[in-house]
């Protein structure tokens, strides 16, 4: 047999036997897997750890904590929030009254030397008396400031022509109130 | 031995400082009238105002005052911030002597004590519209004030803790309802 046949026989095409290819391919695959990168899915790996039933709990009991304590927080600034209201109604009631009364003071010491007026004098001494309107009980002061303020406006109306009236019998009135303030910046 | 010194030192100063502060506090809290008790009159008073807003009190209030300049509530909170207390009681009566001069006087003699001086008094025989205003200075500068009015069917006790600003709650008057005095100076120009 020369060289030519021999080759020929050597590489004749010869049918593989039955279920080579799947052998093939069963080995193939996993070799396969071996060097291919796993996906990474982030919301998976952000949701990794609450597989665990413990955790879930755990994060459940905290988020509870956490709604609650800005749900306390709230109301606390609410409360804080309606005290402070309360203690400015007051502060404004108590400023208002130690305001009239020092007013009143000044008032009739400015009188002191005016010529008698008894029309007007008696206008001014009703004038001086405190407003009943804006004499209301403390609550309702508290919690309704804004008729307050439309009763101090009705009143401011209705006592401006009367000190309009008054202007006149105010001539060369200095009050000590405010000599005693000239006095006090001197000596400072 | 420096080790020593230097705690001898640190005691020393923190004693000094706490000397300082006490001091202040003093001062300020003797501006600060123990009224008499006057529980008596809460019955026959046909309305009582009762304000007691101490320095705390008093700057929770003024975080919550306006801040436009051109409101009342702006006057006040300018008025209020360096106060350290403003307290209040005042009873208002359906018909008059209702409160006793034992009342009065009770307060007054309060206002007799060291620091306290009158600066205004009017006193009416005929109206019986009494009103007096005192002045705590130390230094020359105002730390405290005090009204007393005693009215025939009203009983009014101001007391402000810290320095006062008179012109200011003078000016205050227009702004809560009362007629504010208009000064003759104008007429006379008029």
């Amino acid at each position: 047999m020369n060289l030519d046949e021999e080759l020929k026989s050597a590489l004749k095409r010869t049918e593989p036997p039955p279920g080579f290819a799947e052998k093939v391919m069963a080995r193939v695959e996993p070799e396969t897997q071996r060097y291919e990168k796993p996906r990474v899915i982030f919301w998976r790996t952000l949701l990794s750890p609450f597989r665990s039933p413990l955790v879930r709990l755990a994060a459940g009991v905290a988020l509870l904590c956490v709604i609650s304590g800005l749900f306390a927080l709230q109301i606390e600034r609410a409360k804080e929030a309606a005290k402070a209201e309360a203690a400015k109604n007051q502060l404004m009631l108590a400023l208002g009254v130690a305001s009239e009364k020092i007013n009143i003071a000044q008032r009739r010491v400015s009188e002191i030397g005016a010529p008698p007026q008894p029309v007007e004098r008696e206008i001014e001494s009703n004038q001086n008396r405190p407003a009943e309107r804006r004499r209301k009980p403390r609550a309702s002061r508290v919690d309704r400031p804004s008729e307050d303020l439309l009763a101090a406006l009705k009143l401011v109306t209705g006592k401006l022509e009367v000190i309009q009236r008054l202007k006149s019998s105010d001539e060369g009135a200095n009050a000590l109130l405010f000599d005693y303030q000239q006095e006090q910046r001197r000596k400072s | 031995m420096k080790s020593v010194t230097t705690i001898l030192l640190r005691t020393a100063a923190v004693a000094a400082f706490c000397l300082i502060a006490a001091q202040a506090n003093a001062f300020a809290q003797a501006a600060k009238l123990q009224l008499p008790n006057l529980e008596h009159l809460h019955a026959k008073a046909r309305e009582v105002v009762d304000v007691s807003l101490d320095g705390q009190m008093l700057k929770l209030a003024g975080r919550f005052l306006s801040n436009d300049k051109s409101s009342d509530e702006a006057k006040a909170k300018e008025l209020v911030e360096k106060l350290q207390g403003v307290y209040v009681k005042s009873f208002e009566f359906d018909k008059e002597g209702e409160y006793s001069k034992e009342d009065v006087e009770a307060v007054r003699s309060l206002l007799k004590g060291p620091g306290w001086s009158r600066i205004v008094g009017v006193l009416s025989k005929q109206g019986g519209d009494n009103v007096e205003v005192y002045a705590m200075t130390e230094g020359g500068a105002m730390t405290g004030l005090a009204v007393l009015s005693a009215e025939p069917k009203e009983f009014t006790i101001v007391n402000i803790v810290g320095p006062v600003d008179l012109e200011r709650l003078v000016n205050l008057g227009g702004a809560f309802g009362i007629p504010k005095l208009d000064k003759g100076k104008k007429s006379k120009k008029e």
